[in-house]
């Protein structure tokens, strides 16, 4: 009698075949077209969009002692 | 934003995830000369006027990874899978905590230990076994997903693949293995995974020629044991309480 075995390769997890998929998604989202050499244009359009990027405003909540919440972050984490 | 029932490994995929974002940010924005680089993405991510926008985002990739992560699983099935001639181990080992001693005739192994928390439809059948212990020479309890059970390949739905364990194997006087997969009068299964495994044991049976196999879905049914041997397992006709293409198991 054949006996038929495989081992599991299932295991309902993301793995590192994601990146490409979410590369793609959000440069079509904000409208990138792969030229990942200029920064600036790309935080532009970013923040024509309505994206906050303001890395030095962020940088000063830091330095300011702000209270950081992870909560936030976390909870995206928790849901992903 | 919830995963999909495909993505249910939140503790598994999360550092994927992570890493695709902080990639991304590095690629297209530069966040790699950002002091504090992973923080500032953070903080970027979950920024009130941000959040929505990402979370559209992941969401979307998420759903388009779905095809990609279905590919790759089938791929790495192809890899691993094995097809050879079974031969019931030599022996076995029982578990202390997981097994139990039970006195039934004919089991292949002496003393007969089996798993404790079996169900009742498979207790009700091993006494059917043993009260035809006359027409048996031995009687084999399978398990599940180790390459010294009894497994058939079969796909539900089209296209993802599983291994059928089927609950026993049966060698009777007259020289006949019965494959035997034992249900309840509820199974839930009945018009998807269990309509799938029975079609497919049916398509083995066939396919194993001059081995004198025989063998289908078993229900215990008013007091008896009945058997499926069609080739088209209609289950909405039991659900309809038509069992006419059931027939009493006799060995």
């Amino acid at each position: 009698m054949t006996s038929y075995y495989k081992s599991r390769a299932d295991y309902g997890d993301i793995t590192s075949s994601f990146s490409p998929v979410f590369e793609k998604t959000a440069c079509e989202y904000f409208g990138l077209k792969g030229d990942y050499t200029l920064f600036a244009q790309n935080v532009e359009k970013l923040e024509k969009q309505g994206v906050v990027l303001d890395v030095k405003k962020y940088q000063q909540d830091i330095i300011a002692n702000a209270k950081i919440e992870g909560k936030s972050f976390d909870e995206i984490e928790g849901i992903v | 934003m919830k995963l999909r029932a495909s993505f249910k490994n939140v503790k598994r995929s999360v550092p994927a995830v992570k890493t695709a974002i902080y990639t991304w940010f590095r690629k297209y924005l530069g966040s790699k000369t950002w002091p504090e680089e992973m923080i500032l993405v953070q903080m970027v991510l979950a920024h009130n006027g941000n959040r929505k926008q990402f979370e559209e985002i992941l969401a979307s990739a998420i759903e388009a990874y779905k095809a990609v992560r279905e590919k790759e699983i089938l791929k790495r099935v192809e890899e691993s899978e094995q097809f050879y001639d079974f031969e019931i181990a030599k022996e076995s080992f029982f578990n202390q905590h997981t097994d139990e001693r039970v006195e039934h005739e004919k089991f292949v192994y002496e003393p007969c230990y089996l798993s404790a928390s079996r169900l009742n439809p498979e207790k009700n059948f091993e006494k059917f076994l043993t009260e035809n212990s006359d027409k048996i020479v031995w009687w084999w309890k399978n398990g599940e997903n180790k390459q010294d059970y009894f497994g058939i390949k079969y796909e539900y739905p089209a296209g993802v693949i599983h291994t059928f364990y089927p609950d026993y194997l049966v060698q009777l006087t007259d020289g006949r293995i019965g494959i035997i997969e034992t249900k309840d009068m509820g199974d839930r299964d009945g018009g998807n995974y269990t309509k799938a495994k029975a079609e497919k044991l049916q398509e083995y049976i066939k396919e194993q020629k001059g081995k004198k196999l025989f063998g289908g879905i078993a229900i215990e049914k008013s007091g008896g044991w009945k058997i499926n041997q069609k080739s088209v397992y209609s289950w909405d006709k039991c659900e309809k309480n038509d069992w006419n293409d059931w027939e009493k198991l006799k060995f």
